[in-house]
């Protein structure tokens, strides 16, 4: 038998169990095929690159969703955890059981998947200051976009090895920040940061005065708490890290 | 036909045979070894095996274990059974490589050692990693995966290249990688249960487990080849010159056929000495060649 044909059997196995998960920024349901042996793999890998982990995680579920999907759409970072999360219980099971320390926490991914995740954040946003000319607009980004700036961050945090841990937290929040500013008004004059390299936009946020960039960061709070939320079962919250994809 | 030895593989429970290490085969291992060639002298044990194998058809389906069984063997019939490690204070500890094999195949022969994994219609056959050096996470599953069937048709792993591999388990669904996991974890409790070397907290020698899963087998190997490549230029010379063994038929012969040529012509040259010294009154005779150990 030909790696051809098998490739082609394994192809309609995975065309045959196609899952359905509603995608919030599309406000549909999308097919995805089931996560692969190589996906699971490169998941689990994620957790053994210490403080990177959590970037590099984020990067291979971000792959994972838009490999899976059966057709072309650019998804949000906000699709992120309902796809994921559906995807894991098709190949693990709907009970995740986290082990820390000697404390076992029990999930039910279907308790999960149940709740209304409507962002009441998406969309375009502006902030702006009252002494100073100067307006952000933020809004949700796509996973492509999210995967450009993790790559740029990661690039950076494995060349500056003697970092210390302060200044890589301290560096995750202007990156946060970086994610969410999609236009800069200063003094009528429009910049589209989109249209800038990473390079050059980490510049700009750097110098957003900080009374502006504390109401981005409680913007983005906001965000974010949605997502803890949903989440979150009596109390506990499930955390999206390498241990979630394996049932042991 | 060539004499050849038997030994039980105990992944694939079976009996194989294998011709011996010639002096041919043990030059290059060890010009691999003084050239601290680690890629080289790897590909070179696998061409040892598959040389020394009499059926060949199962070169491929030999795990790494198996082939550490096989290569400890033609170590013990070419330089000899005895194995010594240095422990603290420069103090010297003797093994026999043959109760370190047996011991190995003793432990692992009545284990179940490989597996079938099943999720819808495709069937995965599991068995333990086949190369002998593993440096990265990404080869583990590439080696487990012995055969894949769906409905009828099956194709075997190891006919594969490792591109070829990795497209299928790129589509394989993650459904089976709990087996998958369960499986790996069976060889490392394996590796935490047989040791090659046992601990000795007296002497200071550490031990030696029997893992799978990283460079530990190859290592070991490479440690009990090293030989003194001068040394062995030396036998070389003395066979040639002074026994009048042909070149062609020196790189046939083994190390060990060459250690008791070089101490029966040495015996025979104290014999002849004696009886010279009896008949001339003590006068000195010929050399005789040095001893190889």
């Amino acid at each position: 038998m030909s790696v051809t044909s098998i490739l082609s059997k394994l192809n309609q196995i995975n065309e045959s169990n196609l899952i359905s998960v509603y995608v919030p920024s599309a406000k549909k349901e999308m097919k995805f095929k089931p996560i692969s042996v190589r996906q699971q793999k490169d998941l689990i890998k994620s957790g053994l690159d210490g403080i990177l982990s959590g970037i590099i995680i984020s990067n291979v579920i971000n792959q994972v969703i838009t490999d899976n999907s059966t057709e072309k759409y650019d998804f949000l970072v906000v699709d992120k955890i309902p796809v994921i999360l559906s995807l894991r219980k098709q190949s693990f099971g709907s009970e995740f059981v986290s082990k820390q320390d000697q404390n076992e926490t029990r999930y039910d991914l279907d308790l999960i998947l149940s709740k209304d995740l409507s962002y009441t954040n998406i969309g375009k946003t502006q902030l702006s200051l009252d002494n100073v000319d100067i307006t952000v607009t933020l809004d949700v980004l796509t996973l492509e976009e999210d995967t450009k700036i993790n790559n740029f961050q990661l690039d950076k945090l494995k060349k500056g090895k003697e970092e210390d841990i302060s200044e890589t937290v301290g560096s995750l929040f202007i990156y946060e920040i970086l994610k969410f500013i999609t236009k800069l008004e200063v003094n009528k004059e429009e910049v589209d940061m989109k249209a800038y390299s990473i390079k050059d936009r980490l510049s700009v946020v750097e110098n957003i005065p900080a009374e502006l960039n504390n109401k981005i960061l409680e913007y983005i709070q906001g965000f974010r708490k949605e997502e803890m939320d949903y989440i979150t079962v009596d109390g506990n919250t499930l955390s999206i890290d390498a241990r979630l994809f394996s049932k042991e | 036909m060539k004499f050849s030895s038997k030994i039980y593989l105990p992944i694939l429970k079976k009996q194989a045979r294998y011709y011996h290490l010639n002096n041919s085969m043990f030059f290059d291992l060890l010009k691999f070894i003084t050239n601290k060639d680690n890629d080289g002298l790897n590909e070179y044990f696998e061409w040892v095996i598959s040389e020394c194998l009499v059926d060949k058809s199962i070169v491929n389906k030999l795990s790494n274990v198996e082939k550490f069984l096989i290569l400890l063997d033609l170590r013990s019939y070419s330089l000899g059974d005895k194995l010594t490690l240095k422990g603290e204070r420069d103090i010297s500890i003797d093994y026999q490589i043959s109760s370190i094999k047996n011991n190995i195949i003793n432990k692992l022969k009545d284990l179940e050692l490989t597996k079938t994994v099943e999720y819808n219609s495709i069937t995965l056959f599991l068995s333990a990693p086949k190369v002998f050096t593993i440096n990265n996470f990404d080869q583990i599953y590439r080696e487990l995966i012995d055969k894949i069937k769906i409905d009828d048709d099956i194709i075997n792993f190891y006919d594969l290249t490792e591109v070829e591999r990795d497209s299928i388990i790129d589509n394989i669904p993650a459904n089976l990688t709990d087996e998958l996991i369960k499986f790996i974890n069976l060889y490392q409790n394996i590796g935490n249960s047989i040791n090659i070397i046992t601990e000795n907290n007296k002497f200071g020698i550490e031990q030696i487990p029997l893992k799978v899963f990283d460079n530990t087998l190859f290592t070991f190997i490479k440690s009990i080849f090293n030989d003194d490549l001068i040394n062995f230029y030396e036998l070389q010379y003395n066979l040639i010159s002074k026994m009048n063994i042909s070149h062609d038929h020196f790189l046939q012969m083994t190390p060990n056929e060459c250690k008791i040529h070089i101490n029966f012509y040495n015996q025979d040259m104290k014999r002849q000495e004696e009886a010279q010294s009896k008949s001339n009154g003590g006068t000195p005779s010929m050399p005789s060649l040095p001893k190889y150990k």
